[in-house]
C-alpha cells in the first residue's frame, strides 16, 4: 500500500481523473473530498463490505428455505366480482 | 436461449427477459446477466438467477410488500449507468437473507437493486443512509406495517 502524508488542503491524484483532497482535520477525523468521474462509485469501505458480505451470505439461499416463509405474509385478497 | 441452473434445472430464457447489470452486484462484479424467476403464485418472493453461473441466485422481494415508507435517495449520476432518468420507471427489489426460521429472514435495505424496466438494465445501489442497514428482519417490518 502506498502511504502518503498530507496536510489540510493538500491532495492526491490517482490516475488522471481521481483526486482526493484533505478538506479538514478535526481531532481524529479526517474530512476527505473526492473528485472523480461520475461513472466511478465512491463509498465508505465498511458500508461496501457490509453489502458484499450480505450478498455472499444471501447467495446460499435455496428454494426449500422459502417454503416455510411465505405464510408470514398477508394473503392477497381475491379480486371482487366485476373488477378487471 | 438455454441455461442450466442448480436450483431450477434447465431453463429456456428469452433474450428480452435478461437484465444486464453492467457492474454486476457488489462482490460479484463479473456476474452481469440475470433473469427474475417468481418463486410461486402465492409468494411475494422471486429469484434473481444468473444466466452465466447456474449456481448463483438470490432471493429478492419488492420492499413495499413489508415496508411502506422505503425511501431511496439517489443521484442522477448513480442512475446514469442504467440509463434511468426517472425513478418512477424503476423496479426496486431488495435481496433477502434466509435464516433457519421465518423470523430470521432479513432484507438488505442498504443495497437495493434498481432495474430500468424499459431497457432491462440493473444496478445494486450502495445507499448513504443511517436509516437502513443490511439485515432488516422482515417479520418485524411486517408487524410495524400492520400497525398503521
Amino acid at each position: 500500500m502506498l502511504v502518503l502524508t498530507r496536510k489540510p488542503d493538500q491532495s492526491i491524484i490517482i490516475g488522471d481523473e481521481i483526486e482526493i483532497v484533505v478538506v479538514e482535520i478535526k481531532g481524529d477525523a479526517v474530512k476527505l473530498g473526492i473528485n472523480a468521474p461520475r461513472s466511478i462509485a465512491v463509498h465508505r469501505k465498511e458500508v461496501y463490505e457490509a453489502i458484499q458480505a450480505e450478498n455472499i451470505a444471501a447467495a446460499a439461499a435455496q428454494p426449500a428455505d422459502l417454503e416455510k416463509m411465505s405464510h408470514i405474509f398477508p394473503k392477497k385478497k381475491p379480486p371482487k366480482k366485476g373488477d378487471d | 436461449m438455454h441455461i442450466e441452473t442448480t436450483r431450477f434445472g434447465a431453463l429456456e430464457v428469452n433474450k428480452d427477459e435478461i437484465i444486464c447489470f453492467p457492474e454486476g452486484l457488489v462482490g460479484f462484479k463479473d456476474s452481469k446477466n440475470f433473469i427474475v424467476i417468481p418463486h410461486g403464485q402465492n409468494s411475494p418472493f422471486s429469484w434473481l438467477q444468473s444466466v452465466e453461473e447456474g449456481q448463483l441466485a438470490f432471493v429478492i422481494i419488492e420492499p413495499q410488500v413489508f415496508c411502506s415508507n422505503y425511501e431511496i435517495k439517489v443521484s442522477r449520476e448513480e442512475l446514469a449507468t442504467i440509463e434511468l432518468n426517472d425513478m418512477r420507471l424503476a423496479k426496486i427489489y431488495v435481496i433477502v437473507g434466509v435464516g433457519e426460521r421465518p423470523e430470521e429472514m432479513t432484507a438488505n435495505l442498504l443495497g437495493p437493486l434498481v432495474i430500468n424496466r424499459d431497457k432491462n438494465f440493473g444496478r445494486q445501489l450502495v445507499l448513504n443512509s443511517d436509516k437502513y442497514h443490511t439485515r432488516h428482519r422482515i417479520i418485524d417490518e411486517l408487524q410495524r406495517m400492520g400497525g398503521h
